[in-house]
């Protein structure tokens, strides 16, 4: 420790000496040491932490040992000497990049100076032992006074003399034509982004802006700007430069001027830079005024009136008590006391939630109880709320009879009753009691429309919000909705639809004629279908236009055979799941893009090979027909049978042809079709059905004639039979 | 073992460190003092506390009906007679001037002048012109503030969304939604504060990414919830057969134990926002039946929005949803209905789009009205860009098309403070460029912020060492929009 103190000792000394050196020789040295000045501002707040830690450790005097405070006094005394005067060198560096009052420089470098040395008396005085007991206490509180006596002067060059006093926002000034232009918006800019560095006090660059004459003098470049010529004015210059550039002004890390103030002040020096013309005096074209006035209408529309209220913020803990979750008390912006609380989720509605509001009773402006069991009994809480001005009573349970209880809201602006049990004479009687109010919604309640233009007529005042009116105007329904996934139907299935509106009527056709209202099948849900159909189906509700009619393609089987034997072999590039694809249920999928490339496993095919397929049952049907359903793409090379033949048996080895049909030949190139044929059957009961579809060998003509690409790639070669399911009904 | 636990200390974010170390040293005051925002982490930052409007707002929520594909102005809100009389020209080089061109169109050697197929009238007391397959939010047009010279930097459909939603070009900002949830917090804790909800037109559809409803860098929680557009709009929202309340809600209390010993260890952030994420589901169970439960709606509710409104996953369904979400606190619904990008066929498809949305957009608007919500909710309506004045590809009167137009285009807002019955903004005669009171996409954002009492430059986020606001570094609010 002792070594600590000669240090400390030999160190105070040589700063003293360098103090005295820079004194004396003030005007002859220049210091390359701006950095260190510059730390001036950071370094002056340990002497000062430690000067009033000198005088707080005498609160702690009782609690620790003499010897001990002693140590921790001296230890701190040291400090504060030593860095009182590395401020006051460091203040001295700073002051010689000028730019500073000189009278108030040298005010503040003395008192300064006067602090450290105060301190090194103190030091001495202590060290010697003159000084003790409460003297001492009132040597480290006079050394505390004389910092803030140092510091405000510091403070002042920084700041501006009246920075501390200094009102905080500026009032705007509202244009007229007797306004002087410069005094009105230019000069307003000038404080606030220019006059921090160019006042009385710090003159940087030797130029004050802080009065219109010291302002014209200019600075040490002379004017600062050139009437009519913004491009030669010397502060716009400056203030266009890149923020990096040494001459930017302002400079970086200070306030920077606004792009629409610095179009502002350019306007200003290329119409006169005058510091006297009225804005009446401007032109109707002048760029100027244009800008100043929008520059002030965007501000004073912008400017958000602050609601005042009479009342205080309610308390944290209140706030945290009304909120639940179903419930939600918040304020509505931070700048105000007023609270909304919103309750949500009408069957954890409790009337003790709403009771729990009155710790916010006083702040509460909005309350929302839309689709809550809120009934007439519970108006009398709402009574508390005095401050309440806008209130959601929609879809509760009110029938209005108490609502003139709410004549206790004085405040009350904004009521919302629609959705509720209301009536004219509710209504009428609610207006006649609370006359604060502006605005009334009272759509889907008991009072009509007529009703409502006699009341309108009666408040003029109030608003009355009727809201939609039923037009007498027809809709078109929107159309069925399909419930069932599968085209293809199992045996027990039906063909199912829903609407999303009540006592919707599907009225369909199943023979590809277009229903309408009258003549077609008629259901509420499943379509009862028998077999491979084109359905047509529309939705129909008395009020309402019929919709569209939906097409689908239903294939429906009745029964399933137990097994499939395959007959003859499917091409390798379809090979489906063998036989039992024909009964999977499954309907082919469409092959896009490059999947066509990929065998598929939906569809069955053949390619110059016909399908020969053995159906067992274990026992015996009696099927209507069988639907054979299959793809056709002419467009391409897939084509239907050219002709299917069935053949029936109780034993493998003894059928009889029981069918021969003969599909419609393609007679144009079509697209992508999934198809089913009908083949009707005479009555008859077998346990065997055999099916032989015999595929095109030869593509027809009209394939070859359209593409020429195709007529070489094609010419004379068969075409393709896909075959998704063969269905027994 | 120890290097993982090691490595595990390391995934305190910097941002983290810096908070914690903010709060618990009170001696960095001191450089606090002469760096104002020296130790100042994420939260700090901002002057405004959280979670609560800066000022008091006009709106308290927000509806967007984000018509994605980008719908025509000159076939809805702009009305150009001169591009009829004048159909079929080429277009002026000196209106052009340097303006680009997609690749859809940049290699027309001609651009043919083509005026609306569809009829004009002038509705509602601002006499504002709007197209003949608007009826009905022609017939609302005195409660619309309609913007003719909406205008944004890009010029295809993804960037051009990403900007309109989230402020930036590039992904991963936060979306508007999310700004919002993370400056005003939710109103109703049983939801989240912000929903999306798509639908698909029938018209030439552009995609819709979850980037365009991102919490970006805020935390997870701000992230947009999308519904599904089934008969059950939230899925896996109920318990599995056998699990009851108290079982469900044991699970969450030991698991949320669970998360907190993850989080005591790792100190991620996300894992908290999963917690929290785990209880809004909780709740939400019990908010959500009554949301999706349409019986209650009365019947000529239906008529207002159109029978679509019962079908799950039409833009009507959508819209009446959007009121019930919105109308249950729901601070941000946004809306996408995809099918606008009419590049070919428009007459046809413009017609259809119009269809899918015109009766419920303007019921949703009147139904906020007669419940009293609609001066405290703001409707937003429009795309990303407009469509150009000339056609592309093959003209005829009766079939073609427009390619994209970042230069001018219209979109309109209601309710939520903005100034009802107005027409802003003016285009040039051919609507091709503004020629008076501009809104470009930062001005647009910057004024909704405004509405909802934010103050757009003083809601920010700290990320990758600066600040981002969803205006960034720039934006005006617009004094005439606001009422």
């Amino acid at each position: 420790m002792n070594k600590f103190f000669r240090l400390s000792t030999s160190l105070l000394v040589f700063l003293q000496g360098l103090i005295l050196v820079l004194v004396l020789f003030t005007d002859k040295i220049h210091i390359p040491l701006a950095f260190l000045g510059r730390m001036h501002p950071l370094v002056l707040h340990l002497p000062i932490g430690f000067g009033v830690f000198l005088v707080l450790i005498f609160v702690l005097k009782k609690w620790i040992d003499a010897q001990a405070f002693q140590e921790i006094f001296r230890f701190l005394l040291y400090l504060t000497s030593i860095f009182s005067a590395i401020t006051a060198i460091f203040g001295m560096f700073l002051s010689s990049e000028g730019g500073y009052d000189l009278e108030q420089i040298t005010f503040h470098q003395w008192a300064g100076l006067g602090v450290n040395w105060l301190y090194v008396l103190l030091l001495f005085v202590y060290e010697k032992g003159y000084l003790e007991g409460r003297n001492l206490f009132y040597g480290v509180l006079v050394g505390l006074a004389s910092f803030f006596l140092a510091g405000h002067g510091g403070a002042d060059l920084t700041h501006g003399e009246d920075y501390l006093w200094a009102k905080v926002d500026g009032e705007a000034v509202v244009l007229t034509e007797e306004s002087v232009v410069f005094e009105a918006v230019i000069q307003p800019i000038f404080k606030q982004k220019c006059e921090a560095c160019h006042n009385d006090q710090k003159t940087k660059g030797a130029l004050n802006m802080s009065s219109i004459a010291k302002l014209l003098k200019g600075g040490k470049n002379g004017s600062i700007w050139k009437a009519g010529d913004p491009l030669n004015s010397h502060f716009i210059q400056r203030a266009k430069l890149p923020i990096d550039n040494k001459k930017h002004m302002p400079p970086k890390g200070k306030a920077q001027l606004s792009p629409d103030e610095v179009l502002l002040l350019t306007a200003w020096v290329q119409e006169g830079a005058s510091v006297s013309k009225k804005l009446g005096s401007f032109g109707a074209n002048s760029k100027l005024i244009s800008l100043a006035k929008k520059l002030q209408n965007t501000a004073q529309a912008l400017l958000i009136p602050v609601k005042v209220y009479d009342f205080s913020a309610a308390s944290e803990s209140n706030l945290a008590a009304a909120n639940t979750p179903f419930c939600s008390v918040y304020p509505l912006s931070s700048d105000a006391p007023a609270l909304q609380a919103d309750f949500y989720v009408s069957k954890k509605y409790e009337r003790k939630t709403l009771e729990n509001l009155s710790k916010v009773s006083e702040q509460l402006v909005g309350l929302n109880l839309a689709k809550m069991p809120f009934k007439d009994e519970e108006i009398g809480l709402l009574t508390k709320f005095s401050n309440l001005e806008k209130l959601i009573l929609n879809f509760t349970e009110i029938t209005g009879k108490t609502l003139g209880e709410l004549s206790a809201c004085k405040h009350l602006t904004s009521l919302a009753l629609s959705g509720t049990k209301v009536n004219k004479e509710v209504l009428v009687n609610l207006l006649g009691k609370i006359p604060s109010l502006k605005e009334v919604f009272i759509w889907n309640t008991g009072v009509s429309l007529d009703q409502v233009a006699g009341i309108q007529a009666q408040f003029p005042k109030v608003k009355i919000q009727a809201g939609y009116v039923l037009k007498d105007e027809q809709l078109q329904i929107n159309p069925p909705i399909l419930v069932t996934e599968n085209f293809i139907l199992k045996p027990n299935e039906d063909f199912v639809f829903k609407h999303t509106l009540k006592d919707v009527i599907f009225h369909y056709t199943l023979n590809d004629s277009t229903p309408d209202s009258l003549g077609a099948l008629v259901s509420r849900g499943p379509l009862k279908i028998e077999k491979y159909s084109k359905v047509k189906v529309m939705a129909t509700k008395p009020g309402w236009l019929a919709s569209r009619v939906l097409e689908y393609k239903v294939y429906k089987s009745a029964f399933i055979p137990d097994s499939i034997y395959l007959l003859s072999k499917p091409d390798l590039k379809y090979p489906a799941k063998g036989g039992y694809s024909l009964k999977d249920f499954v309907q082919g999928f469409r092959e896009t893009g490059r999947r066509s490339e990929l065998p598929d496993y939906t569809w069955l095919g053949f390619f110059n090979n016909d399908l020969e397929a053995l159906f067992e049952f274990k026992k015996p049907i009696s099927p209507k027909g069988i639907t054979f359903s299959y793809l056709r793409k002419t467009d391409s090379d897939v084509f239907p049978p050219v002709s299917i033949e069935v053949f029936a048996g109780n034993s493998p080895n003894a059928l009889t042809r029981v069918a021969l049909v003969k599909p419609e030949k393609p007679e144009k190139r079509n697209g992508y079709t999934q198809m089913g044929q009908d083949i009707p059957l005479k009555p008859g009961i077998y346990k065997y059905y055999k099916i032989k579809a015999l595929s095109l060998r030869r593509l027809p003509k009209y394939l070859l004639k359209d593409d020429k690409k195709e007529e070489v790639v094609n010419k004379g070669k068969p075409a393709w039979l896909r075959v998704d399911e063969i269905l027994f009904y | 073992m120890e290097n993982e636990f090691l490595n595990s200390r390391l995934n305190v974010t910097r941002r983290h460190f810096f908070g914690q170390a903010a709060a618990g040293i009170g001696g960095l005051a001191l450089g606090s003092l002469l760096v104002p925002d020296l130790w100042k982490g994420d939260s700090a930052a901002n002057a405004m506390p959280l979670g609560m409007a800066h000022f008091a707002p006009k709106a308290k929520r927000i509806i967007y009906l984000c018509q994605n594909g980008a719908p025509s102005q000159l076939e809805s809100f702009d009305y150009k007679p001169t591009l009829i009389t004048r159909s079929g020209e080429d277009l002026p080089a000196s209106i052009r001037g340097n303006q680009r061109l997609t690749g859809m169109t940049a290699s027309q050697d001609k651009f043919p002048l083509m005026g609306s197929f569809f009829g004009f009238k002038q509705y509602g007391q601002s006499g504002a012109w709007i197209s003949d397959i608007f009826p009905n939010i022609a017939n609302i047009a005195d409660d619309l503030c309609i913007i003719r010279t909406m205008n944004t930097d890009a010029i295809n459909h993804d960037p051009a969304l990403t900007f309109l939603q989230t402020g930036a070009q590039v992904g991963n900002r936060p979306s508007m939604g999310a700004w919002m949830s993370y400056g005003l917090g939710s109103e109703n804790k049983n939801l989240p504060s912000f929903c999306v909800l798509l639908s698909r037109g029938r018209g030439n559809g552009q995609g819709v990414y979850s980037k365009l409803w991102t919490n970006g860098f805020l935390d997870s929680l701000h992230q947009g919830v999308v519904f599904s557009s089934s008969d059950d709009p939230i899925l896996y929202l109920n318990d599995s057969d056998g699990i009851d309340k108290n079982a469900r809600r044991r699970m969450l209390d030991e698991l949320a134990e669970l998360n907190h010993l993850g989080f005591d260890e790792n100190k991620d952030p996300e894992v908290e926002a999963k917690v929290q994420q785990y209880e809004m589901a909780y709740r939400m169970q019990t908010a959500v039946p009554e949301l999706t439960d349409l019986s209650k709606e009365p019947d000529h509710i239906i008529k207002m929005y159109g029978p679509d409104c019962l079908v799950p996953g039409t833009y009507a369904a959508n819209a009446l949803l959007a009121r019930k979400l919105s109308e249950s606190g729901v601070r941000f619904v946004q809306l996408y209905h995809q099918g606008w990008d009419t590049h070919g066929n428009l007459p046809k498809e413009m017609a259809m789009q119009a269809q899918d949305v015109d009766r419920s957009s303007a019921a949703l608007i009147t139904d906020l009205k007669q419940r009293g919500l609609l001066d405290e909710t703001l409707v937003i309506w429009g795309g990303e860009f407009g469509r150009t004045n000339y056609c592309q590809g093959t003209y005829t009167v009766e079939n073609y098309g427009r390619d994209h137009h970042p230069r001018a285009y219209s979109i309109f807002m209601a309710g939520g403070g903005v100034k009802p019955g107005i027409v802003y903004g003016e285009t040039d005669e051919f609507g091709y460029n503004v020629v008076k009171d501009p809104v470009h996409i930062h001005d647009f954002h910057a004024t909704v912020q405004h509405l909802m009492g934010l103050n757009h430059e003083q809601l920010t986020y700290k990320h990758l060492g600066r600040r981002y606001r969803l205006t960034d570094i720039a934006g005006n609010v617009i004094p005439g929009l606001l009422a």
